[in-house]
């Protein structure tokens, strides 16, 4: 069933790839939109007439965050699946060199905060819908698991994304929502400004891994699961 | 041999009553004062003016941290035990989705209680280093254990404290092979002054708090002798008042 969904960062990277992903299957998508000088979402919009909606959004932003889900409610009553995909790297990440201090708190607000300003403006608009919440988060969160010795910023934004998402739970669940919270493998992505190519997955592979999870059914929607894209769960 | 110690957010609530008991224990104390204007600290340096060093000190300021650690340096060349105590709420925290989370304040917790700590650790390395001990100790939350959480609102201090318990897994995977030691710790719920008020609803006073943290904190475990984190020879984990493990 094709339904209508928001995408956050969808510029460019696993976003623009979501965006693509759902648009092929029939969706109508509102991208939020960043970098308005980066080409590809309006490339996108060509190839899709109708079925794309470019909206201005930085998630780090309450007051873009609203703008932009009254933009929305304009010119539709109705949204199923909100995913949260707008995420940035935290700077130097050595602590004998000198974390970034300002640099993590700009991830901090993008990758943990930026989420449930997202989810709260767009709450009223989701009441009628499918209800799906989805979140990009990373292995990068998992403090059981964690082996790095660097990355503070990083890691912690994507703990904090990790709590909130599940105390979102707590809260909605017993409404009807359900949650998707992912781990997208490491993707050639943007997040560090330029395009990584050290990365194992091209962003359209991701997509390609991410979709029929954000999408698809679940056993056990009661419990919130961090899953990567070979299906494999990860533990706090 | 004088053990010195740096315990931050000193100037009441747990982190007073831990000078204290490091003061009566013999221990050299540097304590990071927040509130000059709170008398505790310094009737309590009234009674140990040879021991108990107050220090300025804001965790949230990069430049307050380094001249804390400068003023320590001043004094010794050596911390063995650092205590990471400072740590706030907010009256606004238990807000839910449908009721505005307060961002501002997200930040701010997420600023004391999660960075704090990094800033303070990163700032007394050369000190610390200096030490056979090598303590570093965190006071976490239950509130920061991901797997157990049941609370609807209060994200912001959640948030906080699981990004401080995975600040300190960074540390620990950097810092154990150096002989670090770690300690990351739920006191239980107390009668402190997080919010800026006194709890009164809460369990323990500061006091009775800080008897089983520091028995905990100075207590050398049998793992501390494997400076391997492989195969498990050491792992972190966060313990509450009560011995019990929380997972994160």
């Amino acid at each position: 069933m094709a339904g209508v969904a928001l995408i956050t960062g969808a510029d460019r990277g696993l976003g623009q790839a979501l965006c693509a992903g759902l648009l092929d299957r029939g969706w109508r998508v509102f991208a939020g939109q960043y970098m308005p000088e980066w080409p590809e979402l309006a490339a996108l919009a060509e190839r899709f007439p109708g079925a794309v909606e470019i909206v201005p959004l930085d998630v780090s932003s309450t007051e873009s965050v609203a703008a932009a889900a009254r933009a929305v409610a304009e010119r539709c009553d109705r949204l199923d699946l909100v995913i949260n995909n707008a995420g940035i790297n935290a700077g130097r990440t050595e602590l004998r060199e000198g974390l970034d201090w300002d640099a993590m708190h700009r991830a901090y607000n993008v990758n943990a905060l930026g989420p449930i300003r997202v989810v709260e403006a767009f709450l009223p608009l989701m009441a009628e819908g499918m209800r799906r919440l989805a979140f990009v988060s990373s292995e990068a969160g998992s403090i059981a698991m964690n082996g790095r010795q660097g990355s503070f910023g990083y890691c912690m934004s994507k703990t904090a994304l990790n709590m909130a998402v599940r105390i979102l739970h707590n809260e909605l669940r017993p409404e009807g929502y359900t949650f998707r919270l992912y781990h997208p493998g490491w993707v050639r992505s943007y997040m560090s400004g330029q395009k990584n190519p050290r990365a194992t997955l091209e962003p359209e592979e991701a997509a390609a891994c991410a979709l029929p999870f954000f999408l698809g059914d679940r056993e056990d929607e009661d419990r919130l699961v961090l899953i990567d894209y070979e299906g494999r769960e990860w533990p706090f | 041999m004088e053990m010195n110690a740096f315990v931050t957010g000193a100037d009441r609530g747990l982190g007073l009553a831990l000078v204290e008991r490091l003061l009566e224990k013999g221990w050299r104390v540097f304590a990071g004062q927040y509130m000059p204007e709170w008398p505790a600290l310094g009737a309590l340096s009234e009674r140990y003016a040879d021991r108990l060093h107050i220090v300025p000190l804001d965790v949230t300021d990069d430049a307050s941290v380094q001249a804390a650690a400068a003023a320590v340096a001043a004094c010794t060349d050596r911390v063995d035990l650092l205590i990471n105590d400072a740590g706030v709420t907010s009256p606004t925290m238990q807000r839910t989705i449908r009721e505005a989370p307060d961002y501002d304040e997200m930040v701010r917790m997420y600023d004391v209680n999660a960075v704090g700590p990094l800033r303070v650790v990163q700032a007394f390395l050369p000190l610390t280093d200096q030490s056979a001990m090598k303590r570093l100790c965190f006071v976490s939350s239950e509130a920061g254990s991901i797997n157990r959480c049941e609370r609807k609102g209060w994200y912001g201090y959640c948030m906080s404290k699981a990004a401080l318990n995975m600040g300190v897994s960074g540390l620990f995977n950097l810092l154990r092979p150096e002989g670090y030691t770690f300690r990351v710790y739920h006191p239980g719920w107390m009668r402190t002054y997080m919010s800026g008020q006194k709890s009164t609803q809460a369990e323990l006073e500061p006091e009775e708090a800080a008897v089983p943290a520091l028995a905990y904190f100075l207590r050398d475990l049998a793992e501390d002798q494997h400076t391997s984190t492989r195969h498990g020879a050491d792992r972190l984990v966060m313990r509450d008042w009560r011995g019990r493990e929380w997972p994160w």
